[in-house]
């Protein structure tokens, strides 16, 4: 037995203190605004972008309810003070001049995308992925363009749409997620400065995943995208949004927004991959991730469905949450967050019913190890207006060590006779029987923790479209195998 | 709010009266939670446990904020007799009236007014007034340390078992009042008692009671304790328990909340020991416009124990419920199993429930879980009883009496379960008025 547990350590510290294998920083030059936020850097912005009156309106209206606002503070986290004068706003790789083709993409950037093992190149194309490659705040590179033109969709830079489409994001634009919504929703807005639109046309559905990678490159720099999704009416989109950063000393924020619009009859399928530096073994370095995402089912028979497989990031603090307005409209959510060391995770997230017959499910999946901190934290909300509506909440976690903490703050208000709210969750370790079961028929105790793992979140990945499924897989065995204490 | 600031008032002008009859350990903590109050106040709708709880409501009128400062020699109150019980006490007014105000039984169990044992037994008091209360601080705390009057002492030496209580929880205000009851209670290692106590108060008047209890369960000790609340829709109750529970200690509560404009109880135990079991039932049963609130919340701090939280409610009309219930498991408790079960039925579009089951858990080793459900009465097995030429009134009836029977049929005391059952009828059949006198004798009466 002694031996036994010995060996168990031997492995627990192993794969916990295996260092970021995405580590490391590539110099690109950068163009870069001086450190702090004021009016004049949101009107600087916004000139440098060439942004319509009306954006940097919206900017400063942002800012200026942000400045009264406080870091909220009830999430089970702990935050270091963020001085949020000692931050670059803007940032953005010289432009060289235009691109033609994929040879005139700096290869330094190349260079980056291949380390982390993303092909931005003629394999994306036989995977059949659009990629919006954002190096920081400016997109770089976006590919497929023409195809998904000839079918009316656009997929672009927020900020090229702000340019093309006016009139479409002046009318949804913080339409879902105000932006007096909460502090990071209110920061976002104020200083927002790339991310993805897309607009799928009525009736259309997208012939390809829609795939935006995210980076954060240059040290002290927040990143702040702005990401809208409109669905018209019968249509339907699948859109990745992956992450990993490379490795710094200096704790990094980032504070995004997504927004999508589903009309009626329209599906939305968002779905993420975060691996983003989550610090050294000590707790040192890591980014911070403070997300607001919010999607709408404005139309009826409208469907949104979230899959996020957190895996990075020293703090997150993250709901993608969704309403349903639409009478008989669907919403899902399924997540599996992993922390290891001294990450911590308060993650969900919200679904509210106002629409009648409509129906939400939740699974989510905690895996903690280290010395970290997971939390799931979810509102389900059923207004008197939605009758006959159903909720089906699954909150599990598993705990690998006694350093680590699991944690589960479900919220459920239900305010009509006709719906049916469920909630179950439960937290335990991997199972010494079953454990012992794999290892009887000759894995070894890797292995064997491996496969019970990748079938407690099969749940959730057997949701994410294929390429993600591979990736997220590989994150997972990379963030825990064998972490048994 | 109105009541708030009467009491504020009160404090500064009533100073000698408040703390002149009590000794000075306890002056000390009275004076530094009117203080306390009076800088805090209420308890704000930010704060997340009393968003769902429309206070504003109930302490925005008229209550005599020293009502129970003055005591009536008038008070008397014949409690009604249970079957197989020891002794049967009552608390009128936040008062405790017996026929002795403190009393040793020949078995060594002290029992009577908290204000009389504070002056008999200090030491031992001191030993224990306040502890659990001060580490948690929770709302209304301070002004009931600050405002209260008496109470109940208990004191059950070691392995003294089988003792029987029954208290009366009077309200019976002659004019609308604020009563602030303090009771302490002690259980040396491998004592054992039962405890039922039912809540009670006249027709007419509205009473705005804060209800502290501090149980001390030492060593193997056990304590079962049954609440029955049937209160004026005028009333309400805001009762803060907070248990300590010892290595192998076994605390067992089974709350039964009836009537009232608002019932809210906070339980806090605190699992100290190896090995314990804490096991925490309620039932709800509002109509109206009352408002229940369930706070629990169980905290592992040592290895090997077990608690179980089962709290379930029926809401109809305007009702509103508020359910939030925490597990801590901290970091050396291995070996814990926990569990937390919450379920409702609402009747109508405009009850509410509110459920929050929380888990907190930093141990790997343990077993925890919880479980939430809202819904309504099944349609299909509605259906199969109407089809047996049972009208739908009583289908309905019969499917609400048997989902409150998971709480029902954990009562341990024989002689309770059929008052019990007979009171929920009642209840579920909107035929239970507030007792005029104990409601465990309603069965005998009617």
């Amino acid at each position: 037995m002694q031996s036994k547990e010995a060996h168990q350590d031997k492995v627990l510290k192993e794969v916990t203190e295996q260092e970021y294998k995405y580590g490391f920083s590539s110099d690109i030059e950068m163009e870069q605004f001086p450190k702090g936020l004021n009016e004049d850097i949101i009107r600087k912005i916004s000139a440098a972008r060439n942004e319509p009156d009306w954006v940097l309106e919206f900017r400063l209206k942002s800012y200026r309810a942000w400045v009264k606002m406080e870091m909220p503070e009830w999430a089970h986290l702990q935050i270091p003070e963020i001085d949020f004068n000692d931050l670059i706003y803007y940032s953005k790789p010289k432009p060289k001049k235009k691109l033609e083709s994929l040879d005139e993409v700096d290869p330094e950037i190349l260079e980056v995308y291949n380390k982390l093992g993303i092909p931005l190149d003629e394999q994306k194309a036989l995977a059949n992925v659009a990629v919006d490659a954002v190096l920081d705040s400016v997109s770089v590179k976006t590919t497929f363009q023409k195809e998904l033109k000839e079918r009316g969709i656009i997929f672009c830079p927020i900020s090229d749409a702000v340019r093309d489409y006016p009139e479409l994001v002046k009318e949804y634009l913080g339409s879902v997620v105000p932006y007096s919504d909460n502090y990071y929703a209110a920061l976002n807005s104020a200083v927002f400065t790339d991310g993805s639109f897309v607009y799928i046309p009525k009736g259309v559905k997208s012939p390809m995943e829609l795939s935006s990678y995210f980076r954060i490159n240059s040290a002290g720099t927040g990143q702040f995208e702005r990401t809208l999704v409109i669905v018209e009416e019968g249509g339907y989109v699948s859109y990745l949004e992956g992450c990993t950063a490379p490795q710094r000393d200096e704790n990094q924020l980032h504070a995004a927004v997504v927004e999508l619009i589903a009309k009626k009859d329209a599906e939305i399928k968002y779905s993420t991959v975060q691996n983003w530096y989550p610090g050294n073994k000590d707790g040192k370095g890591g980014i911070f991730n403070f997300v607001t995402k919010r999607g709408i089912c404005k139309g009826n028979h409208s469907k949104i469905s979230w899959t996020q497989v957190e895996t990075g990031s020293a703090i997150t603090w993250k709901y993608p949450s969704t309403i349903l307005k639409g009478d008989h409209s669907i919403a899902e959510f399924y997540s599996v967050a992993v922390t290891n060391n001294h990450q911590q995770a308060d993650t969900g997230t919200k679904m509210i019913h106002i629409g009648k017959n409509t129906k939400s499910t939740i699974i989510s999946k905690g895996i903690s190890a280290g010395k970290s901190q997971n939390s799931y934290r979810g509102l389900v909300d059923v207004k008197r207006s939605a009758i006959n509506s159903r909720n089906y909440s699954v909150c599990d976690s598993l705990l690998m060590g006694d350093q680590c903490g699991a944690h589960t703050f479900p919220y459920i208000d239900v305010e009509n006779k006709s719906s049916v709210v469920e909630h179950e969750a439960t937290t335990s370790k991997i199972s010494e029987n079953q454990l012992f079961y794999l290892q009887q028929r000759g894995l070894d105790e890797e292995s064997a923790i491996n496969m019970i793992v990748n079938g407690y979140a099969k749940e959730v990945l057997n949701q994410l479209p294929m390429e993600f499924a591979v990736e997220a897989q590989k994150l997972l065995e990379i963030s825990l195998e064998g972490s048994v204490g | 709010m109105k009541l708030q600031d009467n009491i504020i008032e009160y404090i500064n002008e009533n100073q000698a009266l408040l703390n002149d009859s009590f000794p000075d350990f306890i002056k000390d903590i009275r004076t530094k939670a009117q203080q306390d109050f009076i800088k805090k106040g209420f308890p704000s709708q930010k704060n997340e446990k009393w968003r769902r709880t429309k206070l504003k409501n109930i302490a925005d009128q008229y209550y005599h904020p020293g009502i129970n400062m003055i005591f009536d020699k008038e008070l008397k109150w014949e409690s009604c007799v249970v079957p197989e019980y020891d002794r049967a006490v009552a608390l009128v007014n936040g008062h405790y009236v017996a026929e002795k105000i403190l009393e040793v039984l020949p078995n060594g169990i002290v029992i009577g007014s908290l204000q009389a044992a504070t002056e008999k037994y200090p030491d031992l008091v001191k030993r224990y007034f306040n502890k659990l209360v001060a580490q948690q601080n929770k709302a209304f705390d301070d002004l009931n340390a600050a405002m209260f009057a008496d109470g109940l002492f208990l004191y059950v030496p070691k392995n003294v078992q089988g003792f029987r209580l029954q208290i009366t929880h009077r309200l019976d205000a002659k004019i609308d009042a604020l009563i602030n009851v303090r009771n302490l209670i002690i259980l040396e290692e491998n004592a054992q008692i039962d405890m039922v106590q039912c809540d009670d108060s006249n027709q007419h008047r509205s009473h705005f009671v804060t209800f502290n209890a501090e149980v001390f369960l030492a060593d193997k000790a056990k304590l079962n304790w049954y609440k029955y609340q049937n209160i004026n829709n005028l009333s309400a109750i805001f009762s803060n328990h907070y248990y300590e529970v010892g290595s192998q200690a076994n605390l067992y509560t089974n709350f039964i909340e009836l009537n009232g404009k608002t019932l809210r109880n906070e339980q806090f135990a605190q699992i100290i020991g190896v090995a314990a079991k804490v096991d925490l039932y309620g039932l709800y049963l509002a109509d109206k416009l009352q408002q229940v609130d369930n706070v629990i919340f169980v905290s592992h701090d040592k290895e090997g124990s077990y608690s179980n939280q089962k709290f379930k409610g029926i809401l109809d009309d305007s009702a509103r419920g508020f359910f939030n219930g925490q597990i801590l498991v901290k970091k050396d408790a291995q070996q814990t199993n926990a569990f937390q079960k919450n379920d409702n039925i609402l009747l109508t579009d405009k009850a509410r429930i509110s459920s929050q089951p929380f888990l907190e858990i930093y141990a790997d080793d343990v077993s925890c879980s919880h479980g939430s459900t809202t819904g309504q009465i099944d349609e299909d097995a509605l259906f199969y009883i109407r089809q047996r030429g049972i009208s739908k009134r009583d289908a309905q009836l019969l499917q609400l009496y048997a989902f409150t029977g998971e709480i029902i049929d954990a009562i341990k005391i024989p002689e309770l379960i059929e008052p019990t059952k007979d009171l929920v009828k009642k209840r579920l059949n909107g035929k239970l008025d507030v007792c005029e006198d104990c409601i465990l004798q309603c069965q005998t009466r009617t």
